[in-house]
């Protein structure tokens, strides 16, 4: 077993599917994922070619989404965030298997992705208000810069992520 | 019947609907599909059942069982009536084309 943290965001997650494959043609295969995805426990073995996708499914999706994946011949390999599924095929013969087979699918992943972050970023600053953090702040003489820290930090978090997402998507 | 708004359907579909002629669950669909097409069309698991979600809200399939996990779907009236329309149309595009490509002259 090896341990290997590596920071990547939500849009870069072909560049960390290649990097998982370049892993297992050293003989280093994911067993899990942990911490959001950015720890990976990798089992040490032969080398393989493998393939691997990331899914983003809300609630890490139903059990006929995943007897479907495996009855295809793919092996879920980690789970990060309750919502990214890692999943392994091996490959053969020059091809490379995917999970999904045209482009209208491939967008769908990242507008469902863009769907979950924007609200969920943007309501940062609510969740934390319902923590008591809004409450401890107007305690403060700072009150109002740090709610309109919070709101601006959230906003920019926003903007940030969705306009990587939506570069992501253009590549598709 | 208006079917414009089923139509054209994706290669994924189109196959789908075919393959559900009789009623079958994804794994059963994709090997038919490879069968149908001679190996020229894959339809990864994420597409599929995504085309699952979508052909079901459309009321274009239908679930008739679940088995361990598996949801068995079967074409309804309406998608017999859309892929025979989608198939109509191809026939015509098809036919034209030909004609077309006979006729016209090369440069």
């Amino acid at each position: 077993m090896k341990n290997v943290w590596k920071w990547w965001w939500a849009w870069q997650d072909r560049e960390h599917e290649e990097w998982l494959a370049a892993q297992s043609r050293q003989g280093l295969h994911l067993r899990s994922v942990g911490a959001l995805g950015l720890l990976h426990r990798f089992e040490e073995g032969a080398a393989a070619e493998n393939v691997y996708r990331w899914d983003f499914k809300l609630g890490g999706g139903q059990a006929d989404y995943r007897q479907l994946f495996q009855d295809a011949g793919w092996e879920l390999v980690g789970e990060a965030a309750g919502s990214w599924l890692c999943w392994r095929k091996q490959a053969g013969n020059g091809i490379e298997p995917e999970i999904f087979t045209d482009r209208p699918s491939q967008l769908a992943k990242y507008r469902n992705l863009l769907l979950t972050v924007v609200p969920g970023l943007l309501l940062l600053p609510i969740v934390a208000l319902d923590r008591g953090l809004w409450n401890d702040m107007q305690a403060g003489s700072q009150s109002a810069i740090g709610v309109f820290g919070l709101c601006v930090l959230s906003l920019a978090l926003t903007s940030f992520a969705s306009l990587n997402i939506w570069r992501r998507m253009r590549q598709v | 019947m208006e079917y414009s708004k089923y139509l054209p359907l994706s290669e994924a579909s189109f196959y789908m609907l075919a393959a559900l002629t009789e009623p079958s669950h994804g794994y059963a669909i994709m090997q038919k599909v490879e069968a149908m097409s001679s190996g020229s069309v894959t339809i990864g698991p994420g597409t599929m059942y995504g085309a699952f979600n979508t052909l079901e809200k459309q009321k274009l399939i239908t679930k008739v069982a679940e088995e361990e996990r598996r949801k068995i779907y079967a074409l309804t009236d309406l998608g017999r009536q859309v892929l025979a329309e989608q198939v109509r149309r191809l026939e015509t595009m098809v036919q034209s084309a030909h004609a077309a490509l006979k006729t016209g002259s090369r440069r």
